[in-house]
């Protein structure tokens, strides 16, 4: 196995860990669940296989809904993720990019790119997995609320970490 | 055959991406309906494992709150014991009668995940079939009811917490007696409501809610919470009541699991009464 790969799976179990054991855990209210394990999708490599990028996301909302017993609603939600991000990619990213082996972060993309990019992918999956977990439209001003509270603590934490890992190297 | 392969390998990422979601939404679909099923859940070996060895720091943490919590409810149940109570003209009490039997067994479970903000709860216990458990067993703690057993694997098990829509509990009110169904409000975890109260119940603010024992699932006579308040509302000449839970599910360590040990015989019998009534 090489190096980044092996740097990878760290990252991926890491990040699982940090999102079951802590956030999902905490129980912080009702209209707040932050969810960071997306940054995993977000920040894989620029030009990975489409189809392995779907995979990758289905199997980790699984992952996800095992743990917090949510039957399917991480894993639609990941697998829409990853059905949209080559569009944002292509859309959104920056054009003097010399390779596409890049992993999109705040130091190849820039600050507001990937503010942009994590923001709204981020935004989609929010929504599809606030909606699978209530599962009605019932009450939908509280889901909405639901959404955006939980969507900006999420994309707050992804932010801080991505400075938090890259920033040093700026 | 070479069309359809050709369109296979065309829109592969299509239709992978379709079929994902096919399959998630199955998946999400099923959970909803059939709480009982055995689809994949946090009682499995892996994360009920991953649970179950970062519990053990928590209960560190929270040792004073659990053997508080116990205390009490040993003084309550010592203030029960036959010791404890007064003859009244002569008669006798004895604890080993004949006159009774064992009806209940209660079995002492940790908690090693507890969701209590969600619109859908869920518990994971350390305990599962190899200790006895099966499906549909009440869940209670020392101050209320916590949920029924949904799914068991050879370790552990999930909770269906009282704090899911499809989750209800027969109750009855203290004073008068009357029965009806206590469900979560979907809102504030220590809220719970009762409907179609008949409006003709005197119903009085701050009464005990308790409990019924109708069904088979949890002894009746456990204390819920006592009334908040309540509405009337003439057009369907039925009562609302708000219930305040005594339970607080944010903070749940050690609870019981309540096996019926005549279970199996009520539901044969009302299994009975019902093809009986066909």
């Amino acid at each position: 196995m090489s190096n980044s790969s092996v740097r990878y799976i760290v990252i991926i179990v890491g990040v699982l860990f940090f999102q079951l054991i802590v956030l999902n855990r905490l129980n912080i209210s009702q209209n707040i669940l932050p969810l960071i394990y997306p940054i995993i999708l977000l920040t894989l490599v620029r030009n990975i296989n489409g189809s392995l990028l779907l995979l990758i996301g289905f199997i980790l909302g699984y992952v996800m809904d095992v743990f917090s017993n949510t039957g399917g609603a991480h894993a639609v939600a990941c697998t829409v993720l990853a059905f949209l991000r080559p569009f944002f990619l292509s859309s959104i990213g920056p054009m003097d990019m010399g390779s596409d082996q890049i992993q999109p972060s705040i130091i190849s993309f820039g600050i507001k790119n990937f503010a942009v990019y994590s923001f709204f992918l981020l935004a989609i999956h929010h929504v599809v997995f606030f909606l699978l977990e209530v599962f009605s439209f019932n009450n939908f001003p509280n889901t909405l609320l639901r959404i955006i509270s939980s969507l900006l603590f999420s994309w707050v934490l992804i932010m801080a970490l991505q400075f938090l890992f890259n920033g040093r190297k700026r | 055959m070479i069309n359809i392969l050709a369109i296979l390998k065309r829109f592969h990422f299509q239709i992978l991406f379709a079929l994902l979601l096919i399959i998630g939404l199955g998946l999400t679909i099923q959970q909803k309906n059939y709480q009982r099923t055995k689809f994949i859940n946090s009682a499995n070996f892996l994360s009920g494992g991953i649970y179950s060895s970062f519990n053990n720091i928590e209960d560190y943490l929270n040792l004073k709150q659990i053997n508080d919590e116990l205390q009490a409810e040993n003084a309550l149940l010592r203030s029960e014991l036959i010791s404890s109570l007064k003859k009244i003209n002569g008669e006798y009490y004895q604890k080993d009668d004949t006159l009774y039997s064992q009806k209940y067994v209660y079995r002492v479970a940790d908690v090693i995940s507890n969701s209590y903000s969600r619109p859908t709860n869920y518990l994971t216990l350390n305990m599962g079939s190899n200790d006895g458990i099966i499906e549909e067993m009440g869940v209670i703690s020392p101050s209320g009811v916590v949920g029924m057993v949904g799914a068991v694997s050879d370790n552990y098990s999930t909770v269906i917490s009282f704090l899911h829509p499809k989750t209800v509990i027969s109750c009855r009110l203290k004073s008068s007696g009357v029965s009806g169904l206590l469900k979560w409000t979907g809102k504030d975890i220590s809220e719970a409501q009762i409907n179609d109260i008949p409006i003709t119940t005197r119903i009085e603010k701050g009464d005990s809610v308790l409990t019924s024992g109708y069904s088979s699932v949890f002894p009746g006579g456990i204390y819920m919470g006592h009334i908040k308040s309540f509405e009337k509302d003439l057009e369907s000449q039925t009562q609302k009541i708000t219930v305040d839970l005594s339970i607080d599910f944010s903070s749940l360590n050690k609870v019981y699991v309540v096996e019926n040990l005549y279970k199996s015989e009520l539901e044969e019998l009302n299994k009975k009464t019902a093809q009986l009534s066909e």
